[in-house]
């Protein structure tokens, strides 16, 4: 039973950290925070809808049309929020994303009302594990988070653009003398997060068969709260710290009251803000 | 002569980088202390030590007698000391009059209460704060006074570094630290600030001034006081200062020294 | 010169009498119960949104937690009113005092934070806050809300229609605005506002930054608890999710919109969201969306809003960046 409510943890999990991520690689590269990122995880997840329930197509191809549509809505998000508002500060874009946020919301509450929507099951086998029954499905997810963890990292590390988002985290100044695009990093830096985020959504549709209007809400609320316990740029921070509220969530409801599930990932965040701000494993901010 | 301020062995460690070594020195009340030393000498991170933003890592500073090392900046202020900023500090979006007025902010009274409910002695103190106001301002001839409603971004820059030093100096401190107070002036500006610092002893203000301009600090000071790398190299009268050989290396570079 | 000045001048009669008289006029005149309904709901958010300007506005502390204050409000009412038999005079200064000490509470842990880690933590609050309330039945009957709340009743006269409330409110503006006109125009407010420009510069002139801050933010959540005792006898009915995050972004986007930083400000922001979408029919559906849309455009081509101090959203004291974002302040004193 425990084994299972961990594992239930560490899949719902490896979901919020995928949105975690997004912020970090956000903050990271421009110190900025998005409010419409749990709106770019709802697009992606409504894109799987459609693959998967209206089109029929496989949930690989699902998949990927759910990370493009998070990359095209992260390259115009970048373009109409935060390219004019950069230099002002960190309230500007922070208002606009709030505007984006609502107005995604309520066009897809519109257009396809906010019931929930139904996502067809896939893998519905469970293997047993050390006495519990774990599904194949949260091999999948698990294993596709990783998946896309790695791919991630070898991006960063390995590519050019990875590179010039490195050194535009670690120093916006020196970076630009050194002849960085950043308008380039940064919007390729939007995408690259929100298509995470559209990624997640699809997982996520998948998971828990059903989609819905208001679902990037909390999402994006407790994905930021793990990427504040890492420390806003660490990306295995966000990683421990969504693992973290995913399998304290479940045990909670397993072993508190369902109620109080979604308070964890806000007492997190929360708590690292009073106790600890520059998160678990950030280093103090630089004060300006 | 009582010390207004003693300054013993103080010390600042960044991580590894020691801004400030050991630094002492004393001021007696009612004298114009000159603050000198090469762009990151450590002078600005002294006044941060002085005025609270900055607790020292050892060493202690002693205000009229007050041990106030460990004290907040509003703690320090309402002590008698007051400062002005490297880079000007005006409030913005506050009238010329409104700094008068808020610079006043621990010599008033009235909270929240009083604020709502007005008993007849708020705007007898609002009144006696806008006279006192204007007389500060009186100090600066007609620089400020014809802008006395203008918001603080319209003014000059000049205006601004006066505005800074008349918030300062209208709540009547008894020490006041000066950073860079002629920074970006003309001549014929730096000429009007010295008046100011004259007019300001003879009042009986304590003056610790860190200036880049030499005609103005040899002008003024009764002494100076010389910081290199964080370190005291030299103290004394104007005359000696000019011809120390330590500071005129520090400025110089070693090859100048003797020259 | 600016156009607006910076303090309000409510000693300026000849424009606010006029306005008053017409205000007072109005249900004698307009006798459609949605319009006095529409009128009264206006009413509301000018409070809300008058009471955030204080906190956001005036001393620029950007709260992101208004909604949850004005629930707490809310709610102690509610409670008071339905299990004790309290009547409104008392529910009201009660909800704004429980408010008020729950503003203090929240405000201790959250207000040595700053900028962007601010906004998160107070997100943080609202959140909890909803959650608990949604979740302890014993008090507040968790998602079932609180029903069959009385309403305002006076000597025996108990309020009916709109244009009881619809006075109530009036009367209720008429403080808040009062209360915060002189507040401003004071030495607390010059203070509020020295904080908002420069922090550093504000100690020098030795106010004690963070007590003031904490003044700001408890007066800022009472007024916001007693809108929310006056929503619990007009609304007659109370649920947790009326007092989301969703609701604090609405109250900021009438803030952002009417303009931060000065008096009236706040009250053309909400009057206009307000009566916006009530132009059709049509466009009433739309509420949500239309304030997203506005929120984006005014952020994008007229950042002060309607009649508000320029400059405030954006970070104060930045010196121009190569292109990318400003460097975050540090997350704590």
């Amino acid at each position: 039973m425990l084994l299972q409510q961990v594992v239930n943890g560490l899949t719902q999990g490896s979901l919020y950290a995928l949105v975690a991520i997004g912020f970090v690689i956000i903050f990271g590269t421009m110190n900025l925070v998005t409010f419409a990122h749990g709106e770019v995880y709802m697009v992606g997840a409504f894109m799987g809808y459609f693959a998967l329930s209206w089109w029929h197509l496989p949930w690989p191809v699902a998949l990927l049309l759910g990370m493009a549509a998070g990359w095209i809505l992260g390259v115009l998000t970048e373009k109409v929020a935060f390219r004019p508002m950069r230099t002002l500060g960190h309230m500007p874009p922070l208002l606009i994303t709030i505007g984006i946020s609502i107005v995604l919301k309520e066009a897809v509450v519109i257009l396809l009302g906010a019931e929930n929507r139904p996502v067809p099951s896939i893998y519905e086998q469970t293997i047993q594990v050390w006495g519990s029954q774990v599904s194949v499905l949260q091999f999948v997810i698990l294993g596709i988070v990783v998946l896309l963890i790695v791919a991630l990292q070898l991006l960063i590390q390995a590519t050019k653009i990875g590179r010039a988002m490195r050194a535009t985290a670690q120093d916006h100044e020196a970076a630009y003398a050194m002849g960085v695009n950043a308008d380039r990093v940064f919007n390729i830096a939007f995408a690259l997060a929100s298509c995470l985020g559209g990624a997640a959504g699809v997982l996520v549709g998948i998971y828990y068969n059903a989609v819905y209007a208001t679902m990037g809400g909390m999402a994006g609320l407790k994905g930021f709260a793990a990427c504040i316990f890492g420390g806003l740029t660490s990306i295995p921070g966000a990683i421990l710290g969504a693992l973290i509220i995913g399998v304290v969530e479940n045990l909670t409801v397993q072993f508190i009251a369902s109620g109080y599930r979604d308070i964890i990932a806000f007492l997190v965040m929360v708590l690292v803000l009073i106790v600890r701000p520059q998160g678990l494993l950030g280093s103090k901010m630089r004060v300006v | 002569m009582s010390a207004a301020l003693e300054v013993q062995s103080v010390s600042v460690n960044f991580g590894g980088l020691a801004a400030l070594k050991q630094v002492s020195f004393a001021l007696a009340e009612g004298e114009v202390v000159g603050l000198i030393g090469p762009n990151g000498a450590g002078k600005t991170t002294l006044f941060n030590c002085l005025s609270g933003y900055l607790t020292p890592t050892q060493g202690t500073v002693r205000f009229r007698g007050h041990p106030v090392t460990s004290l907040p900046p509003h703690q320090i202020t309402a002590l008698g000391m007051a400062r002005t900023f490297q880079t000007s500090r005006v409030f913005k979006r506050m009238t010329v009059m409104d700094h008068l007025l808020v610079g006043q902010h621990l010599h008033q009274r009235t909270g929240v209460w009083a604020a709502v409910l007005r008993p007849a002695w708020v705007a007898r103190e609002e009144a006696d704060a806008r006279a006192r106001g204007r007389k500060t301002l009186e100090l600066f001839g007609e620089d400020l006074l014809p802008f006395l409603d203008d918001y603080a971004d319209t003014l000059s820059y000049a205006n601004k570094r006066r505005l800074e030093i008349a918030r300062a100096l209208v709540g009547e401190p008894r020490l006041l630290l000066l950073d860079e107070p002629t920074a970006g002036m003309n001549p014929h500006e730096s000429a009007a600030v010295v008046e100011l610092m004259r007019t300001i002893q003879r009042a009986g203000v304590t003056v610790l001034l860190i200036e880049h301009d030499m005609k103005v600090i040899m002008g003024v000071s009764d002494r100076i006081v010389v910081l290199d790398h964080g370190e005291k190299i030299a103290e004394g009268l104007p005359e000696e200062i000019r011809r120390n050989e330590d500071v005129i290396r520090a400025y110089m570079g070693r090859r100048h020294a003797g020259a | 010169m600016p156009l607006y000045s910076f303090t309000p001048r409510w000693d300026n009669k000849r424009v606010w009498l006029p306005v008053l008289g017409a205000l007072l006029l109005f249900p004698l005149v307009v006798r459609s119960e949605y319009l006095l309904n529409v009128a009264v709901l206006a009413g509301i958010y000018v409070i809300l949104s008058s009471s955030l300007n204080i906190t956001n506005g005036y001393t620029g502390l950007f709260s992101f937690g208004h909604a949850a204050f004005y629930g707490i409000g809310a709610y102690t009412a509610a409670i008071l009113a339905t299990r004790h038999a309290v009547p409104f005079w008392l529910t009201f200064p009660l909800a704004g005092i429980v408010a008020g000490l729950s503003g203090v509470a929240i405000a201790l842990p959250t207000l040595r934070l700053k900028g962007i880690f601010l906004a998160l933590i107070t997100i943080g609050f609202q959140e909890i806050v909803f959650l608990v309330t949604l979740n302890w039945v014993s008090l507040t009957r968790g998602p079932m809300g609180i029903p069959a709340i009385p309403p305002p009743a006076i000597a025996g006269y108990s309020f009916g229609g709109n244009r009881d409330y619809y006075y109530l409110i009036l009367l209720l503006n008429v403080l808040v605005l009062f209360l915060i006109a002189r507040i401003m125009d004071s030495r607390v407010g010059r203070a509020f506002i020295a904080i908002r420009e420069d922090e550093v510069a504000a100690q020098a002139v030795g106010i004690p930054v963070f007590p003031t801050k904490v003044l700001s933010f408890v007066i800022a959540t009472a007024m916001a608890g007693v809108a929310g005792a006056f929503f619990a006898h007009h609304a007659r009915f109370v649920s947790a999710d009326s007092f989301r995050l969703d609701e604090t972004f609405v109250i900021l986007t009438m803030l952002i919109v009417g303009g931060m930083g000065t008096l009236v400000g706040p009250v053309i922001g909400a009057v206009f969201l307000v009566i916006l979408p009530e132009v059709s029919r049509f466009l009433v559906q739309f509420r949500e969306i239309v304030y997203g849309a506005i929120l984006i455009l005014v952020i994008l081509f007229r950042p002060q809003g309607i009649a508000g101090v320029p400059g405030i959203i954006h970070s104060p004291t930045r010196r121009s960046k190569p292109p990318g974002a400003a460097l975050p302040e540090a997350p704590a004193e």
